[in-house]
């Protein structure tokens, strides 16, 4: 397999196909973590494309000196954190989910295994109780539980320490238990 | 909960700190194993890491890879066209034609040199014969030209024809 850094050369000397071979590649971790980030589906496919697109913007700026995904993630953070900035997002939040939930439960209802339902209903709830972590929390509990990367992959994409990394999950990890053993809190 | 407790719980290592050290650490595993409460805090803490990681994988829309690549390709011809060539790209998308950039530069830097050439030629290098002001009388002889006359020239001639009428008619009389 081609490795990523040789496409994002190509993309820099101006072929920008090589960079829609980086899209294609990945574009799904890039939506999950905008997913679990944004907690809409809307929000998370918009915030992934404007990612996509600032990647390409500031391409040159990428120095070789990290793996490609790293930096990637780097930029779809910082455009999911824009995103949480925005005052709206929050409000659609709630309500785009639970819509969406609806769609899907709809959508298991017709194959009608209540073990799918309930699965279904327990990963909301798990991923209502991310949403309500602070973003900081919400960004490594992203990238460790979900993306898989290990602690000085997220340290490199977030440049802090691996100790701040490790108490930040701890301290998600602990907020998570307490809100899903008392899901009316949610 | 005596301190030991407390600092287990704050330290618990789940997520091992890296900064800690190596005593730090057995002790902490020394202390899980004996004390219950600790025990449930951590294994409470491994079952909700557990329902973190049983999470599924999430599937983009379907449409968002095309659309991101599209949007990705309009940005790179945006990019590769030159500022004058802007409105040309626009009448282009209109039409739903999408040439490539360089293409749309040469046709605006063409259609910009010859709007130069017709205004220069029509202001500067305008030879053509001014139209006349009236429209020829059809009941001149085909060959007759209409010529500009001085006024002084008129009456001289009105003159010197009354004069000469004048001297026949004074002869005649003679006669």
């Amino acid at each position: 397999m081609i490795p990523d850094e040789v496409y994002v050369q190509k993309t820099i000397e101006g072929d920008v196909e090589s960079f829609n071979e980086l899209v294609q590649r990945h574009h799904t971790r890039i939506y999950g973590l905008a997913y679990r980030m944004l907690s809409n589906p809307e929000d998370a496919a918009d915030a992934t494309q404007e990612a996509f697109l600032e990647a390409y913007k500031s391409i040159k700026s990428f120095q070789f000196q990290s793996k490609f995904s790293t930096w990637l993630y780097r930029v779809a953070i910082n455009t999911c954190q824009q995103y949480i900035r925005k005052s709206d997002s929050r409000a659609r939040t709630l309500s785009a989910y639970t819509r969406s939930v609806e769609e899907n439960d709809a959508q298991y209802d017709s194959d009608c295994p209540d073990r799918i339902l309930v699965k279904s209903e327990s990963d909301r709830m798990v991923q209502e109780a991310i949403s309500q972590l602070p973003p900081k929390q919400r960004i490594v509990v992203s990238l460790f539980y979900m993306q898989h990367l290990k602690y000085h992959e997220i340290a490199e994409v977030l440049d802090c320490p691996e100790g701040t990394v490790a108490s930040r999950l701890n301290t998600a990890i602990k907020t998570l238990k307490s809100k899903l053993q008392n899901p009316h809190h949610l | 909960m005596d301190l030991d407790c407390k600092r287990v719980i704050e330290n618990l290592s789940l997520h091992s700190n890296p900064d800690l050290s190596h005593e730090e650490r057995a002790e902490f595993k020394i202390h899980l194993v004996q004390c219950q409460s600790c025990q449930k805090e951590y294994e409470e803490m491994l079952h909700t890491a557990a329902v973190l990681e049983s999470l599924p994988a999430l599937d983009p829309p379907p449409d968002l890879l095309g659309r991101t690549q599209e949007r990705i390709t309009r940005e790179h011809r945006r990019h590769g066209l030159a500022f004058f060539a802007n409105p040309f790209a626009g009448i282009l998308r209109l039409l739903k034609l999408d040439p490539p950039p360089n293409f749309v530069n040469c046709t605006a830097v063409l259609f910009y040199l010859m709007l130069t050439v017709f205004l220069a030629k029509l202001t500067f290098f305008d030879t053509t014969e001014p139209t006349p002001v009236s429209t020829p009388n059809r009941s001149l002889h085909p060959d007759a030209q209409i010529v500009g006359v001085p006024l002084g020239s008129i009456k001289a001639t009105v003159q010197r024809i009354g004069t000469e009428e004048e001297s026949k008619e004074g002869s005649t009389k003679l006669e």
